[in-house]
């Protein structure tokens, strides 16, 4: 197996220099994939970054960004900050969740179950030494019948109020908070409120080796977040490496009482409850033979399911899966076995002539299945398309037009999961030998034109060059019917908001231009018409009609410019 | 000053009962009735009481009153034939989308082992 470089990113603040030393890192050390660890408001940098763009991404969600939490300067900004971090999980190729009660609760990460995956929070079992229980006897009162222990930062979302004032129905037991914080103060008057009762102690911030010998030698361990902020516990963890039994908040959609099983290695008490808290405490500290038993389960679920070396092992699968899941995506065209999900939509009136001649020639390329859409034929076209080995759809309650059956057969293709469309006249004059390099070139862009500018008579060319003025575009053959759509254009080009255009040319590229989406030009030859002559083109005063209503699109569109390759 | 009031008396009359009538029969859609309703009101009123309308001209100082009824009646109108485009297009939208999802569905009838829509 090789060893692949992971490029781990993690938390930094918001910083200019940041894009520039992501770029250095990518380039120096060729990571394959690249993970995040959210939330981080740099990597959002990384959607501008090309060479960040080019490689699979893994998100590990960590915490939900609540809008209670944030600062009131920094609530105006939210809004924006979602988008981003909407982009961001939509670029993403994986999400990585610590629990599963987080994610059913996460609201940002509804949209993207699918690609989220469970991986708890691991522990690194040799980073906690063994330690005897008499450990860390000095830090407790001798008299105390029952050691409690919590551990965090002095904040407002980890309860430590509500475990002060429970501790005042619980004389015999002794409380040790470790941990410093902005709450001090406040825990401080809780204290002074309670009497200064001998029996809980702020022991301040204290190194590892302190945290350790108090776990050791404590009775049981307490959590009382009172916030979702508290997402996993991983203190949780090392409580369970000392073989401890815990009381935690059963905090709604926080992995918490995922890790804490009720009744199993601890016990959930009401979030806030002071009398619940007095309880729970009370019960387990007389219940000796139960904290065993608790502390021993603690034990088997941390090796069973905490055990870092069986998390990465799985952070590992979802990194190969990312990669693999890219590699079949950026294989070349001609080297895919599977069969490329892409239709081709031909909308036909009255074609009999050739719409099976081009059906044959289409599915004969092998690439892609063909859907004609009849729109209300009189003639043989919808047997002979099917008889080609076209699927056909007939437009049977009044004539759509040539979009309008293009539209229906891209609405078809969304709801049968096809990832993109091409379209073609039923007339013969796109060549589908195109078709490929069609694809090809949309593996980069939403949009392909096949334009063959040189078709023009010198009233089509006129009304180019005009509605290339009117729009700004820089397409050399706006009209060509010969085109591609991805998935994202194919939906925008669904809805009811392209539905009442007529023709499929500069109607449809200002709507695909406003969402944002990129349109490129690829040079093809196309054949004579076999049939007919082309349906606008036909007689002045249809020219006529045809240039007016365009015009006014374009008018009514007037200052929306942005960039089409 | 006594024919003009029959004629104009017996027009809104008419207009009244026509629209009510139509309305009734379910001939005109209970929204747009509404204000098909409330046109037969005025009418009704102004035949009735022809002197309103030049009090309410000399009112706002127009020196010829019945200008007036023809500006009110214009823009009215206007207005109206402007929504009615607005629903017009929304239902030509519609029909051609009822149209497509008609085309699907049916090839997904037909085809029940390759067509199957799971959403719009």
């Amino acid at each position: 197996m090789r060893c692949p470089v992971w490029l781990r990113l993690v938390f930094a603040p918001i910083s200019p220099a940041y894009p520039f030393w992501l770029w250095r890192a990518i380039r120096r050390w060729k990571p394959e994939v690249i993970h995040f660890h959210l939330p981080n408001v740099s990597a959002f940098w990384a959607l501008l970054l090309p060479s960040a763009r080019r490689l699979p991404w893994v998100i590990h969600w960590h915490s939900d960004v609540e809008r209670s939490r944030i600062r009131r300067a920094l609530r105006l900004l939210y809004p924006y900050y979602r988008l981003v971090e909407q982009a961001l999980l939509d670029r993403a190729d994986a999400i990585v969740v610590t629990s599963p009660q987080y994610l059913a609760a996460s609201e940002p990460l509804a949209r993207w179950r699918e690609k989220c995956h469970v991986v708890p929070l691991g522990l690194a079992m040799e980073r906690l030494p063994d330690l005897p229980s008499s450990a860390g006897a000095e830090y407790w009162s001798s008299a105390a019948k029952s050691r409690l222990l919590a551990i965090g930062r002095l904040t407002y979302y980890k309860g430590f109020a509500t475990l002060i004032r429970a501790m005042s129905a619980l004389p015999d037991a002794q409380l040790i908070i470790v941990g410093e914080g902005e709450e001090r103060q406040n825990l401080e008057r809780e204290l002074a409120n309670e009497g200064n009762p001998g029996n809980v102690r702020l022991l301040g911030a204290a190194d590892d080796a302190t945290c350790n010998r108090l776990l050791a030698s404590c009775n049981i361990f307490c959590l009382s977040s009172c916030e979702r902020t508290e997402a996993f516990g991983i203190v949780l963890l090392e409580a369970m490496r000392y073989g401890k039994p815990m009381v935690a908040s059963r905090l709604p959609g926080s992995g918490v009482t995922w890790v804490v099983e009720d009744g199993v290695n601890g016990m959930l008490v009401p979030v806030d409850d002071v009398s619940a808290w007095s309880d729970a405490l009370r019960y387990l500290s007389t219940a000796s033979q139960l904290r065993e038993t608790m502390g021993n389960n603690g034990s088997r679920r941390l090796h069973r399911t905490f055990d870092i070396a069986d998390v990465s092992r799985r952070i590992d699968q979802i990194y190969q899966q990312a990669l693999s899941v890219r590699a079949d995506i950026d294989r070349p065209l001609a080297m895919r076995t599977v069969r490329m999900p892409v239709l081709a939509v031909i909308p036909a009136l009255d074609e009999a002539e050739t719409i099976g001649e081009v059906v044959s020639a289409v599915i004969a390329g092998g690439l892609i299945d063909v859907l004609v859409v009849d729109d209300g034929s009189r003639d043989d076209t919808a047997k002979l398309a099917a008889e080609a080995g076209a699927m056909v759809l007939r437009v049977t309650l009044a004539p759509q037009g040539a979009w309008g059956a293009i539209q229906t057969g891209i609405r078809y293709a969304i709801s049968n999961g096809y990832a993109g469309v091409v379209t073609m006249d039923a007339d013969g004059q796109h060549e589908p030998g195109y078709i490929a390099q069609l694809i090809e070139v949309g593996r980069s862009v939403d949009v392909v034109i096949g334009a063959y500018p040189e078709r023009g008579s010198s009233v089509r060319r006129i009304a180019w060059a005009w509605f290339r003025r009117l729009t700004g575009f820089e397409l050399a053959d706006l009209t060509s019917g010969f085109r591609y759509y991805n998935q994202k254009a194919c939906e925008l080009l669904a809805g009811q908001e392209a539905t009442l255009l007529d023709y499929q040319d500069i109607g449809v590229l200002l709507l695909l231009r406003h969402a944002g989406l990129s349109i490129a030009e690829m040079p093809v030859v196309m054949g004579r018409r076999r049939t007919g002559g082309s349906k606008i083109f036909s007689s002045w005063w249809a020219v006529g009609t045809y240039m007016l209503e365009t015009t006014l699109l374009c008018m009514a569109r007037w200052g929306i410019k942005s960039k089409a390759k | 000053m006594k024919s003009y009031y029959l004629v104009t008396a017996s027009m809104g009359l008419c207009l009244a009962v026509a629209i009510l009538y139509l309305v009734r029969r379910d001939h005109i859609y209970i929204r747009d009735g509404l204000f098909w309703i409330v046109v037969a009101a005025v009418s009704l009123a102004l035949s009735l009481w022809p002197g309103l309308i030049d009090r309410v001209g000399s009112a706002m100082g127009i020196s010829y009153p019945p200008a007036l009824l023809f500006l009110v009646a214009i823009v009215v109108l206007v207005l109206r034939s402007l929504m009615a485009d607005l629903a017009l297009t929304q239902l030509r939208r519609d029909l051609r989308r009822i149209n497509q999802k008609i085309a699907i569905v049916e090839h997904a009838a037909k085809n029940p082992a390759t067509g199957e829509c799971k959403e719009d």
